[in-house]
């Protein structure tokens, strides 16, 4: 299988270090179209899709490979063994943070350091922890997926199921970025948020920056201090952005601090 | 068109905060960071909330848990990256919980500078729309599992016609050739070419038998039974007086105790030790006895049928009694593969099972139905 076409992947900047940016549940690599430029002049920039977002090889998708989080770390690991990267530094948003640290546990000779967005490593309150939802409120969310309510279904399905003859007819339909095919985006849903990796973030040992968004609701602050109190020797930083994706919201502030952390 | 004459100024202005207010869909206005800045009466009323409550709310938090994460992380970087989005489907839910289906476009207004300046949300209310997506998704789905039905069916008719084309033509060839030989010798010793006769016609009674149960439980009503109280034993002793006939040069044991009568189908249940000793015959190896018990056993009659012989191939076990499932390796002389699955229509239709075992060298069917 060609990893590159799988995963969309897109190679670009003049440096020799690499700068790869993973995206999170909901979106594609056009999440990072406002903070990946700014390192073109100093790095070799990676980016790509998970199978199933954006301009990644649908077919590719085996719902039981991509049940974990493990399945997206092992594309991550092929797309830089395909791409013989080395001393890679990871900026993973939301989930993909999770799949970064993964990734860096199985291959631990690939990567160098770990730059983790709005990253939670449990979306559910237990006990002390705050993850930011409460169980019933995950079982909220699991049946409106298994309900199709979830926006998705109807709204998107006529972009992806568009006549692939007609590749005009697709451009013109609206919402054309970010991309998801309906299904995929339901289990991708279901394999995000039914996430629990907290034990895993204490045998990180990689130089990690973790940028925490001031209002988020998918990762509230709490989960950034989580974070972390676990990864030591971390970095945290609080933001002035807010929502789940500063790397839009306040693409500047997003460089600034994942500059400071590299020099 | 005519216009309608233009009002003065003043009640112009008084109109514009009119038609906010009160149109037809909801009107929210949110901040750069999703904040609520103001929204119209119509999409607080639907959400039982007063206007300036809604006010410093995130536009997020209207939205039901599955939507909201929808839009914090998908539809949000959407605005961010392409400005607007359009007819998106969300669920909003009110202060009592209830929950309302709408249909969402938004525009992120920004000022000369590409920066945005505040957000626009224009909401219609879409319940209906929906509820009619929804039928017509269910009806599609309800055609297209009744397509998939259908598409069954036609390749189990096809499949039938093929085998039965199929395994018809050796004993049919088998008659004409003994027929041919008996206009051209009628005077020789005929013996050996009317056991031939007797034995492919027998054959392809079976066949037809079979096929004509074949349609009636798979493509009609099921097998139907007349039920009696009858003696068993010497039903069972013709079926393997018919079987030594057939194949006079192999060895059939049989041992019947049955000393009461049976409530069954004895025509069915002679249909049943028919087809499961022909299996036998013809699969098991001919240089050692077939065996066939008929006991009474707990309250269970138990009717049993064991051929030596290479066991079943392990890949047939688990389809064995679904309809033209045949040893392909040597299939021509196996007849449709319809033998065992009307045996065990048989049983079901007795309220019984039928069972089998294979391993080593013995390959075992039983048949047992409670009392």
């Amino acid at each position: 299988m060609n990893v590159v076409e799988r995963n969309n992947v897109v190679v670009k900047g003049k440096g020799s270090q690499v700068l790869m940016f993973a995206h999170g549940f909901g979106c594609d690599q056009n999440m990072w179209r406002y903070v990946a430029p700014a390192f073109e002049e100093n790095y070799k920039i990676v980016l790509f899709d998970h199978v199933g977002a954006g301009g990644s090889d649908l077919s590719a998708f085996v719902p039981q490979t991509y049940e974990k989080l493990e399945g997206y770390a092992d594309d991550i690991i092929d797309i830089a063994t395909a791409l013989q990267l080395q001393d890679i530094i990871f900026v993973g948003h939301s989930v993909s943070a999770l799949m970064g640290i993964i990734a860096s546990q199985k291959s631990p000779e690939l990567f160098k350091s770990l730059v983790l967005v709005s990253p939670s490593p449990s979306y559910i309150n237990d006990g002390d922890y705050v993850g930011g939802f409460t169980k019933p409120q995950i079982d909220e969310l699991l049946e409106s997926l298994d309900k199709n309510h979830l926006g998705w279904s109807m709204a998107m399905a006529p972009v992806i199921m568009g006549n692939p003859d007609k590749k005009e007819l697709v451009e013109e339909l609206t919402n054309s970025f970010c991309r998801t095919d309906p299904a995929i985006a339901k289990h991708f849903a279901r394999t995000t948020f039914l996430t629990d990796k907290r034990e895993l973030l204490s045998a990180v040992d990689l130089p990690s920056l973790i940028l925490q968004c001031s209002d988020d609701v998918i990762a509230p602050r709490e989960v950034g201090v989580y974070m972390h109190e676990q990864i030591k020797g971390s970095r945290l930083v609080i933001m002035k952005a807010t929502g789940h994706c500063p790397n839009l919201s306040a693409p500047e502030e997003t460089i600034y601090e994942i500059m400071k952390f590299l020099s | 068109m005519e216009l309608p004459v233009s009002p003065d100024m003043n009640q112009l202005q008084e109109n514009f905060e009119d038609f906010f207010e009160e149109a037809l869909c909801g009107f929210i206005i949110a901040d750069t960071q999703g904040f609520i800045r103001r929204a119209n009466k119509k999409i607080a009323g639907w959400l039982n909330y007063r206007t300036d409550e809604l006010t410093g709310k995130r536009f997020s938090d209207l939205l039901g848990i599955g939507s909201k994460i929808y839009y914090e992380t998908h539809l949000r970087p959407l605005l961010r990256i392409q400005g607007f989005f359009d007819e998106v489907v969300l669920e909003l839910s009110s202060t009592t919980g209830q929950k309302l289906q709408v249909m969402v476009n938004a525009f992120e207004r920004r000022d000369k500078n590409g920066q945005p300046y505040f957000i626009r949300f224009t909401i219609l209310k879409s319940s209906d729309r929906l509820q009619y997506e929804q039928n017509l998704q269910d009806a599609k789905a309800i055609a297209e599992k009744e397509l998939i039905k259908q598409k069954e069916m036609v390749a189990l008719r096809e499949q039938l016609i093929a085998v039965l084309g199929h395994d018809l033509r050796n004993p049919l060839s088998a008659i004409i050739m003994a027929a041919d030989l008996l206009v051209s010798f009628p005077e020789a010793d005929n013996a050996q070419v009317l056991a031939t006769l007797k034995q492919s016609s027998s054959r392809m009674k079976e066949l037809v038998n079979n096929i004509m149960d074949f349609a009636r439980t798979r493509l009609g009503e099921g097998i139907v039974l007349t039920r009696q109280d009858v003696l068993l034993e010497p039903v069972l002793q013709q079926v393997v007086a018919e079987m030594r006939l057939i194949y006079p040069e192999r060895e059939i044991a049989a041992l019947f105790k049955i000393t009461r009568p049976i409530n069954c189908d004895p025509d069915r249940v002679a249909q049943l030790l028919s087809n499961l000793l022909a299996n036998a015959l013809t699969h098991g190896d001919a240089s050692f006895p077939v065996h066939v018990y008929a006991i009474l056993k707990n309250e269970n009659f138990e009717l049993s049928v064991v051929n030596s012989g290479i066991p079943i191939p392990a890949d047939l076990h688990e389809h064995l009694f679904a309809p033209f499932t045949r040893e392909t390796s040597r299939a021509s002389q196996h007849g449709l593969g319809l033998g065992l699955y009307i045996c065990s229509e048989i049983a079901k239709a007795h309220n019984g099972t039928l069972n089998f075992t294979s391993s080593g060298n013995e390959t075992s069917f039983t048949f047992c139905m409670s009392l």
